[in-house]
């Protein structure tokens, strides 16, 4: 391999410095930096919404924000989290661990990588901008159920925006998963078979495939409901004929395996953190991985247990319950590989193993609840109400955050070569796991008792009162939790101690480079023999686990303002399409110009892989 | 001795060798599989549907299948569609085999043949509106419109595609050759995929 | 690293063979095959055989009429298979999901 390289290998690319270089960057680590600060950034915003619904919900008959005002905020929240926050931070993760732990130098794609990104700020600005130019956000929720989509009863353009906000999105994460997988299956070092990959990388693979799969179907709904609002078709309006399921049936038929998407990447770096600190290998490797790829397949076979309530007939019913409820098999086997993993070993309570046993504990909870739901009666019974909020916050949040915490600490010292303070970290976790009880568990007995998901205010004195008071009270100590990180955050990266190239003895390769690793990633190339090649070099004698190939030149293709240009492009279209319906004489040339940005930088881009054919 | 043995771990490997872009082409082909089926099976759940207080062209859908006639227009365009998966196939062989002249040629002929598919679209959204079937006044137009309308944009992003590589093969006569044709097959691969939809779409709207 | 070549891509420019002949042979089937597709429904328009056997006649065809382009046209014979996988993979999941979505939107047919 490496001298079919060396056909290809020239000059050193000659660097940008500043803020151009993050501009022009196609190194899938900086580009995973970008993702990953982007998207904290949003999980504030989509934080601080959710601090506004918890202060409009403390106290019975609030009048903090109108009942308009709510809508909006409570749709924002979820569609932050969702599409903005958990999805890129584990593209992020993916983007600057994948290409590490396979030992390869980049992404398949390193400009179409970078496309991802911009295409994610650019379609995160659309959404938001809604609130200055849309005359209000999109107020439907993160599910946009029809008809409450259709122009009568959500009459700002928010949803518009929504919309165009999704399809940049859309196109960010299928663009970054091809990416994903080309890279998995064809830049793995010489010897790491697909069962000797990290199963973070296992998890990345399956995320993918599942992204690739799940999308398109969303992107058919958010078409359907674009014309539906701008070109006067109905087909989600039934007072025409259109079928207000047809949208749920499209939505989760994307909608469930993104619960996948989100979990799955937090399932593969617990197991890439369960081992190490627990200094023992995963048990039962092969299950973890094989269960991953279950619980996607089984993923797609779901999607109805999110529409019991609209009256699919009893079959259907039985089947999507019984599907429901056989992913909770695949699961389980990761969960109990897990607790063996923990079982005899030499456990090191730093803060990333504290994180991911709180992700274990608070995962199984809402698991639990979850089998729960997936039982079409009782499903009948909690629909709608705060029970489902509780759960999924409980998957969602005390799953996959407290993982992607848990990663943050593990990654922090690889990414910046200083550790993050143990002590501001354990500080950080013990107060987030208390603000996250306090403020979802409450939420089941609120759920147990009636009170329904999404609404403005309630009146006193229905047994409500006081576990709302709690969860608001909960929600100010995770927002407290947050502060610590973020403090944590900035205090190591200024002061931290030095980290050297493997401060916590793991196995896998990201750990055999430097901390940071050089833009090439590896000065050699490493030839893997097992599944944990750092650990079986030292530990069970030199040539183990790998050996090296110092016969290697390390090729990067330049940094490139075409993938910046051409996203540009796209995000400019997106307010030509928002014109198009209502103002054709703006629109139009809007969309021109855009088209105009976009083949400027599709040229740029073609003539750049003509010199150096890499994407 | 440990490369000798990486190359038998190496041998086995599925991913061994594989050439980069084309297997992004494959992965996000598989991705397009995924956005026609949800399209196609949009329209058969819905097209059946009458509107109940629709004002106008209250058609059921056999009145609406006449429009078509005995698919004379749509049976033009899946010959012309076919007959331009033969002509890239062609393009492709001549470049592969060192004729310029041939993958030239060939590739022209792609590229006119999706045009004329395009017209030939065009004509008959034309004349479907004119009898009274639009995107909004029934479901079924709706539907229609939505799934050959996609189709027909994957047809002219084909086109665009096809077109650059002929300028660029003209303006650099030798780049595309026998040592260097995969832009050339990855335009293929998305051209045929296009005409596959076709079939799909062609059988399943036009003739079922 | 692996951004090179494919090692099955000739380095020298040396022609392939060309295989024009066999494109133009299965041309010609193709279109044989939508001349049977096209005259079908216009042939049973009278009702010969029962609606049924018409449309699974048609979808036979088609499915023939796509495995021949994807084998042939896009090469996927004889190509490596984790091509094939890549793109049969999603059409088995797409039947599938269809086959769903036909069943909730017709309960009448439980």
């Amino acid at each position: 391999m490496a001298t079919d390289v060396s056909t290809l290998h020239h000059a050193p690319a000659k660097q940008r410095r500043g803020w151009l270089e993050w501009i022009t960057t196609v190194d899938h680590k900086k580009i995973g930096i970008m993702y990953a600060v982007t998207a904290f950034l949003f999980f504030v915003i989509g934080g601080l919404e959710a601090l506004l619904i918890r202060l409009q919900l403390g106290t019975p008959q609030n009048a903090l924000l109108t009942p308009e005002a709510y809508n909006q905020v409570f749709t924002m929240h979820g569609t932050t989290m969702v599409f903005m926050a958990i999805m890129p931070i584990n593209a992020g993760f993916m983007n600057y661990f994948v290409p590490l732990m396979i030992g390869a130098g980049d992404m398949a794609y390193p400009r179409m990588n970078a496309m991802s990104y911009w295409l994610l700020l650019f379609g995160g600005i659309v959404m938001y901008s809604s609130f200055v130019f849309g005359g209000g956000a999109p107020d439907a929720g993160w599910f946009a159920y029809a008809p409450l989509t259709s122009t009568t009863y959500s009459v700002t353009r928010g949803m518009d925006y929504w919309v165009l906000g999704l399809q940049l999105l859309g196109v960010s994460s299928l663009a970054g998963s091809v990416n994903i997988i080309v890279t998995i299956i064809r830049l793995r070092a010489p010897g790491m078979r697909f069962n000797r990959m990290p199963l973070f990388v296992w998890m990345s693979f399956v995320t993918s495939f599942l992204l690739i799969f799940a999308l398109p179907s969303i992107t058919v709904g958010i078409t359907l409901l674009f014309f539906d609002r701008n070109f006067g078709t109905n087909f989600f309006l039934p007072a025409a004929g259109g079928d207000p399921l047809l949208w749920q049936h499209l939505f989760w038929f994307f909608g469930h395996p993104e619960v996948y998407i989100m979990i799955l990447p937090a399932f593969g770096v617990v197991s890439e953190m369960l081992p190490v600190f627990s200094r023992k290998p995963i048990f039962g490797y092969e299950f973890v991985a094989y269960s991953g790829v279950a619980i996607g397949v089984l993923g797609f076979t779901v999607w109805a247990h999110h529409m019991f309530a609209t009256n699919l007939g009893v079959i259907a019913d039985t089947f999507f319950a019984a599907a429901s409820m056989l992913i909770s098999v695949p699961t389980g086997v990761k969960i109990f590989n897990w607790l063996a993993t923990l079982w005899r070993g030499e456990l090191r309570f730093k803060t990333p193993m504290l994180f991911s046993l709180g992700f274990i504990a608070m995962f199984v909870i809402g698991g639990i609840s979850g089998v729960s739901l997936a039982a079409a009666p009782f499903d009948l019974q909690v629909t709608d109400s705060y029970f489902v909020v509780a759960h999924f916050h409980y998957v969602l949040f005390g799953g996959a955050v407290f993982a992607l915490f848990g990663a943050a600490y593990y990654w922090f010292p690889k990414i910046t070569g200083k550790m993050m303070s143990e002590r501001i970290g354990k500080w950080h976790f013990w107060i987030l796991l208390l603000g996250f009880n306090l403020t979802f568990f409450p939420q089941h007995m609120l759920g147990l008792q009636g009170m329904p998901r999404r609404v403005w205010t309630y009146q006193q004195n229905q047994g409500w009162d006081f576990y709302n008071l709690l969860s608001t009270i909960g929600s100010f100590c995770i927002a407290f939790a947050t502060l610590v990180f973020i403090v944590n955050f900035i205090i190591s990266l200024r002061k931290g101690a030095p980290a050297g190239n493997d401060p916590w003895d793991a196995a896998t390769l990201e750990w055999a480079t430097t901390s940071p690793p050089p833009a090439h990633n590896f000065d050699v190339e490493y030839i893997v023999h097992s599944r944990r090649p750092l650990w079986d070099n030292k530990y069970s004698g030199e040539g183990r686990g790998m050996t090296i190939n110092y016969d290697f030149h390390p090729h990067l293709p330049p940094p490139s303002y075409a993938p910046i240009i051409f996203s540009f492009g796209l995000f400019v279209l997106a307010y030509g399409m928002l014109n198009l319906a209502s103002a054709p004489l703006i629109g139009i040339p809007i969309i021109l110009v855009a088209l105009a940005i976009a083949f400027v930088g599709m040229n740029r881009w073609v003539g750049e892989i003509a010199q150096d054919p890499v994407l | 001795m440990a490369q000798a043995v990486v190359r038998d771990i190496d041998k086995n490997d599925p991913g061994r060798g594989l050439d980069l872009r084309k297997l992004g082409m494959w992965t996000f082909l598989g991705s397009e599989v995924f956005f026609f089926g949800a399209l196609v099976v949009t329209h058969l759940s819905m097209r059946g549907v009458v509107a109940p207080s629709s004002s106008k062209a209250n058609l059921d859908v056999t009145g609406v299948r006449n429009l078509f006639g005995d698919n004379v227009l749509t049976s033009i365009l899946a010959f012309i569609l076919l007959t331009s998966s033969l002509t890239m196939v062609l393009a492709l062989d001549g470049v592969k085999t060192n004729n310029q002249k041939r993958f030239r040629f060939w590739l022209g002929a792609t590229i006119a043949c999706g045009v004329i598919f395009l017209g030939g679209q065009v004509y008959e959204f034309y004349h479907i509106v004119h009898e009274g079937v639009t995107i909004k006044n029934m479901m079924f137009g709706s539907t229609f419109f939505f799934v050959t309308g996609f189709h027909g944009t994957h047809v002219a992003v084909g086109v665009v595609w096809l077109v650059s590589l002929l300028v660029s093969a003209i303006r650099h006569p030798e780049r595309y050759n026998a040592g260097n044709y995969m832009a050339v097959e990855l335009g293929g691969l998305y051209w045929h995929f296009v005409d596959l939809v076709w079939v799909l779409i062609f059988t399943v709207i036009y003739l079922i | 690293m692996a951004h090179g070549h494919d090692e099955h891509a000739p380095i020298e420019h040396e022609a392939h063979h060309s295989h024009a002949k066999l494109y133009v042979i299965i041309f010609f089937i193709l279109l044989v095959m939508t001349g049977i597709e096209i005259a079908i429904p216009i042939i049973n328009k009278a009702e010969i055989v029962v609606k049924q056997v018409e449309v699974a006649l048609l979808l036979g065809l088609m499915t023939i009429k796509g495995a021949i382009v994807m084998m042939f046209y896009m090469h996927l014979k004889g190509d490596r298979r984790m091509f094939g996988t890549l793109f049969v993979f999603p059409i088995v999941c797409v039947l599938l999901m269809m086959l769903g979505f036909f069943a909730l939107f017709q309960p009448e047919l439980w």
